[in-house]
């Protein structure tokens, strides 16, 4: 999901243009109509120049890195806006935060886990809490 | 010693730099075919273009320190996404192109 600055930005930036292009457009067929050849006008540049500058800052906007959210729910904001550092030691810093490892899916092996344990761990438990 | 180096980031790096240099090389398609360039115009104007998006994104995305981003910056940046995205450019620079300058 898009964030909506990042949208509104390329709106803005779609509209200026469609604007100039249809500015374009318009002189094109004048100056064919009139039979006159003249540079386009500076201003239908200025727009085309500031809908590009505008879209790619959209663009730049877009790629910025989301807020995680770590296992104690608290939400944390990655070191860097944008990208992330591909040194080990400053890349798994992020992941210890969060609370998980890479190896993880390893570690935990969900389908060995023992439930008849863990059930009986939990009635014991709510037992314990009942008297 | 040498710094051990997480692979996965270095993907997801190259995404994002794929991504920028995506939307730039299209809107500048787009900007080549209102302006109505021709020939080496457009193709410098292209160039130009993609350069300064890259230059931003040296800046303003690497915080000006990119070693910690690409295994080799200068090249990753400014030179392997070049020549990649001309197919975009001049796809969205002909459509513009044709539709601005229609029967004139």
């Amino acid at each position: 999901m898009a964030k909506s600055s990042t949208l509104v930005t390329y709106f803005v930036g779609l509209l200026l243009l469609v604007h100039s292009g249809y500015s374009s457009y318009e002189f094109h067929k004048l100056s064919a109509i009139t039979h006159q050849s003249s540079h386009l006008p500076i201003d239908i540049l200025v727009e085309t120049l500031v809908g590009i500058i505008v879209i790619v800052i959209g663009g730049f906007n877009s790629i910025e890195n989301s807020s995680v959210l770590t296992f104690d729910g608290r939400e944390i904001q990655p070191d860097y806006k944008y990208l992330k550092p591909i040194e080990m030691k400053d890349s798994v810093k992020l992941i210890e935060r969060i609370g998980t490892s890479d190896y993880e899916e390893l570690e935990s092996r969900l389908p060995f886990i023992d439930i008849v344990g863990k059930r009986k761990k939990y009635d014991e438990w709510v037992k314990s809490h009942q008297d | 010693m040498p710094d051990i180096i997480y692979p996965p980031s270095i993907q997801s790096n190259h995404q994002k730099l794929q991504r920028a240099q995506d939307i730039a090389s299209l809107v500048l398609g787009i900007g080549a075919g209102i302006l109505t360039l021709e020939s080496a115009y457009g193709f410098s104007f292209y160039l130009v273009g993609i350069t300064i998006t890259n230059g931003m994104f040296f800046a303003v995305c690497c915080q000006n320190q990119p070693d910690k981003f690409f295994t080799n910056p200068i090249r990753d940046i400014f030179f392997e996404g070049i020549f990649s995205n001309v197919p975009g450019f001049i796809m969205m620079w002909c459509l513009v192109y044709a539709l601005v300058k229609v029967n004139s």
